[in-house]
């Protein structure tokens, strides 16, 4: 039974990444990334196995921050900064589902030849998924809110491969939780200097000069 | 090993202390005081070691990447520390007296920091006896030095020298670390001790050995990788030149010999390899100084020129070992030491000297000088006796080693099968003096013979005493080695005997053949006594008579201008036209005009050119740079990408 649910929750996962690819409403991105963090807080209690006390714990940190407290932040942020509620893509949304369904191939691909130490044969391919669908929301987004969404992302995937050795080394994943923190002092960077676009445009200068020519 | 360490931490404290302590006498006294007693401390040390013929260790355990912290004082280690004792001494006296009448005085503390820094860090290169210690000295010794290359970066000349300088002693760094990383494979940690336990069983020992070679030939500087020595020696502040060439530069055939001890003895192709390197570097090196204008450039060529003739001696040991001639293998190793510790003498002497000269006359073009024998006779007595010296001429000391590597070369001819060849770097050697005598005809001529060729020089006056003192130390070490070279026959012997991995260190009879230093000292003990009395004679004859001065090269023309003089140019040139494009010199002859301009063949005809092609290509790559954020991520996404692919498609 549990190993049905887990492999039910991962696919959620992996469905959550399509749907943040491919969703146009910024408000709706941050549902869903809301979702994905109650759902890895599930994971993480069925991955574990043994229900101790600080898997409980575990579990509700991470609930607590990223399904409740950072998207929370994050519309927070939306009105605060009067950003505009659409995502602004540079790529287009099917052309981001097609890089989305490449990166799946590429990831359990890859996954076959991880070094097997994972009881759970669809944990790693997710993990990696999540990862890297996180770096094309980062690459394909304009606006600052939207690569703060692609690196929650990201740190999901790096979550979950963390979940993999929560047994053996429990502080690397509360670590990860701790991680949240940096998401949270970004957004308040994009309230505090009302970063309406990506960080190009606040620094436009600085990076123009890195630019040789 | 405790009073090496006492020495050392007063090295590390004539850095640390000055600086925290009140601007004014306190600070400079400081300063001295804190060098002179830690290199005097050390020196004793080495000294102790290498009269007591102990291998002295200690090793720091530690559990870091890397393992254990081993320092240690060998024979080899003990020659090069003395070495570095001594000039990190003199040289520090006289580099604090000479920046501080610089052009920036307010500086010299930071110079005196640095340089302390640096002379600590090549007491360690030469006693680490572990790898990981010795490429941090190494590192540390590669940065303090090029912070005091660049001591006057106000100017574009010498960031360019100390640019080209950083860029070569960090490609030999990477090749150290590329060699040691080879070695340390099979190794069971990374102590000398047992790198050279693993090398009868190491797969490529060859490749080993030519990494050796280049990295640290790269910091001795023999031709073709000397392109950075005379831009950085003439560049840097004169005390620091000294150090350089004295012993900065040695470092690297310390790293040479360091790897023949641990390796044994060679393949008969790497003695071959440094014999006619060193053959190459010698007449280049020497043919290249006597084209020089730069008075400190050419004293860096001259280093080039006996880095080639230390080299010599290496390559016959090196041959001795891969023939089986240990005698000879002891000779050579020894001798190339002894004209390491030689040439640091005489070469810091004559920077020194010269630096005093471009204190007083702020012009290092020997063409603007002249007639300073009369004016600063101090210092012309120093730049002579370092001269004598370096040309090799007894009595001193240049000439003794020398000899060494001349008997070394005839012992070589003596042998039977392919060594014999080793006879024809004998006439080398032999052009090599004779191009030498000419350059410092040359310089000493032109700079302190004949008349003053600009205001500047005919108003300038001597140094004082703190310029002078170090000089005179180096003077009479020059002259006590040339005088009494016997008494250090058992130490030299010792040196190449553990250098050539003799068990008996080189008390038993393959030692001998550094016993012929009996003759060349009796020879110099001779020539001193009739040099002597022919002085004594003209003292008696001319005492009584009126001696009259006149400009030279007055030649009783009614009205003599100083440009009448020979010039560098003109005095040099016909030796130098005799090598053609070799020689890297452009003239230009007119009805009224001649003079000379010369080029590093190396540095602006190959690497420049060279480098103008690679920058063309990584031109092309600079559409990459767009200064887009996402750009950049694409880049980065692209880059772990292609590694989990390349990780798939590995396994």
């Amino acid at each position: 039974m549990m190993q049905s649910a887990t492999h039910l929750l991962l696919l959620l996962v992996v469905l959550t990444d399509f749907a943040v690819l491919g969703t146009s409403r910024l408000s709706a991105c941050i549902r869903w990334i809301a979702f994905q963090g109650a759902v890895l807080g599930v994971l993480s209690l069925l991955v574990g196995g043994d229900l101790a006390w600080n898997a409980w714990l575990l579990a509700a940190g991470t609930i607590i921050v990223k399904a409740i407290l950072l998207p929370a932040f994050l519309r927070w942020a939306i009105r605060e900064a009067s950003i505009r509620r659409d995502v602004e893509p540079l790529v287009g949304y099917l052309a981001s589902m097609l890089l989305g369904g490449a990166a799946l191939g590429v990831s359990f691909g890859v996954a076959v030849s991880m070094p097997a130490t994972v009881r759970n044969a669809l944990l790693v391919p997710v993990a990696l998924v999540t990862l890297i669908i996180g770096l094309i929301v980062l690459m394909t987004r304009v606006k600052a809110i939207t690569q703060v969404i692609g690196y929650l992302m990201l740190e999901n995937g790096v979550y979950l491969f963390g979940i993999t050795l929560a047994r053996r080394v429990p502080y690397l994943i509360e670590a990860g939780v701790l991680l949240d923190v940096f998401v949270g002092v970004f957004i308040m960077g994009i309230v505090v200097f009302h970063i309406n676009r990506e960080f190009d445009s606040i620094s436009a200068a600085n990076l123009s000069t890195l630019r040789e020519s | 090993m405790t009073l090496f360490l006492v020495g050392f931490g007063l090295v590390v404290a004539a850095a640390i202390v000055p600086p925290v302590l009140p601007h004014g006498a306190a600070r400079r006294s400081a300063f001295g005081a804190l060098l002179v007693a830690g290199c005097g401390l050390t020196a004793a040390a080495a000294v102790v070691a290498l009269a007591g013929a102990r291998v002295i260790q200690l090793t720091w355990r530690s559990y870091l990447p890397g393992g254990d912290a081993v320092i240690g004082i060998d024979p080899l280690s003990a020659v090069f520390a003395i070495a570095v004792a001594v000039l990190g001494a003199t040289n520090g006296i006289f580099g604090d007296a000479d920046v501080r009448s610089g052009a920036h005085p307010e500086r010299s503390t930071e110079a005196n920091a640095l340089y302390a820094v640096l002379v600590a860090s090549l007491l360690l290169v030469v006693t680490a006896q572990s790898v990981v210690l010795f490429l941090t000295a190494w590192e540390l010794m590669a940065i303090s030095s090029f912070l005091l290359v660049i001591f006057d970066h106000g100017q574009a000349d010498v960031r360019r020298a100390g640019w080209i300088y950083v860029v070569a002693t960090h490609v030999s760094t990477l090749l150290l670390f590329a060699m040691f990383a080879l070695w340390s494979g099979t190794a069971r940690d990374m102590t000398f001790a047992s790198l050279a336990d693993a090398w009868a069983g190491m797969p490529n020992r060859s490749v080993i050995l030519l990494l050796g070679l280049v990295a640290f030939g790269v910091k001795a500087g023999y031709v073709p990788l000397h392109f950075w020595l005379p831009p950085a020696h003439s560049a840097s502040p004169s005390h620091v030149s000294a150090l350089m060439s004295g012993v900065v530069i040695k470092t690297g055939i310390y790293g040479i010999l360091r790897v023949l001890t641990l390796s044994g003895a060679p393949p008969a192709w790497f003695g071959w390899t440094v014999l006619v390197l060193g053959g190459i570097s010698a007449l280049l090196g020497v043919l290249w100084a006597l084209a020089q204008h730069d008075v400190k450039r050419l004293l860096a060529y001259h280093s080039v020129e006996n880095i080639g003739i230390i080299m010599l001696g290496i390559g016959i040991g090196a041959l001795g070992g891969a023939y089986g001639y240990p005698a000879l293998a002891i000779l050579g190793y020894g001798a190339a030491v002894l004209h390491m510790v030689n040439h640091a003498l005489f070469k810091s002497l004559l920077f020194m000297a010269a630096g005093a000269v471009y204190r007083r006359t702020h012009t290092r073009n020997i063409e603007e000088l002249g007639g300073l024998a009369r004016r600063m006779p101090w210092t012309f007595l120093m730049f002579f006796i370092g001269a004598v010296a370096i040309i090799g001429v007894p009595p001193l000391n240049g000439f003794v080693s020398e000899w060494l590597i001349y008997v070394g070369l005839y012992d070589a001819a003596r042998t039977v099968g392919a060594m014999r060849l080793a006879i024809f770097a004998a006439p080398v050697l032999a052009l090599v003096g004779g191009l030498a005598l000419a350059c410092f005809a040359k310089v000493t001529g032109v700079v302190f013979l004949g008349t003053a060729r600009s205001a500047r020089v005919a108003e300038s006056s001597e140094v004082g005493s703190s310029y002078l003192i170090p000089q005179g130390v180096l003077a009479a070490a020059c002259f006590a080695i040339g005088l009494l070279p016997a008494l250090l026959a058992t130490a030299i012997a010792r040196v190449g005997a553990f250098v050539a991995g003799d068990p008996a260190w080189g008390s038993g009879g393959a030692g001998a053949s550094i016993g012929t230093l009996r003759g060349p000292m009796l020879f110099a003990i001779a020539l001193t006594a009739a040099i002597a009395v022919a002085a004594l004679l003209r003292f008696a004859l001319m005492r009584r008579r009126s001696i009259r001065r006149a400009p030279t090269w007055g030649c009783g023309y009614p009205e003599p201008t100083p440009r009448m003089q020979y010039t560098a140019s003109s005095f040099a040139s016909p030796l130098v036209s005799m090598f053609g494009a070799v020689s890297g010199v452009y003239e230009h002859r007119g009805a009224t005009i001649f003079h000379s301009e010369p080029r590093d063949i190396v540095l602006d005809g190959v690497l420049v050119r060279a480098w103008a092609r690679v920058e063309a290509a990584a031109l092309r790559l600079r559409p990459i740079q767009q200064g887009r954020l996402h750009l950049y991520l694409v880049y980065v996404v692209a880059a772990v990408l292609s590694c989990l692919v390349y990780f798939v498609v590995a396994r």
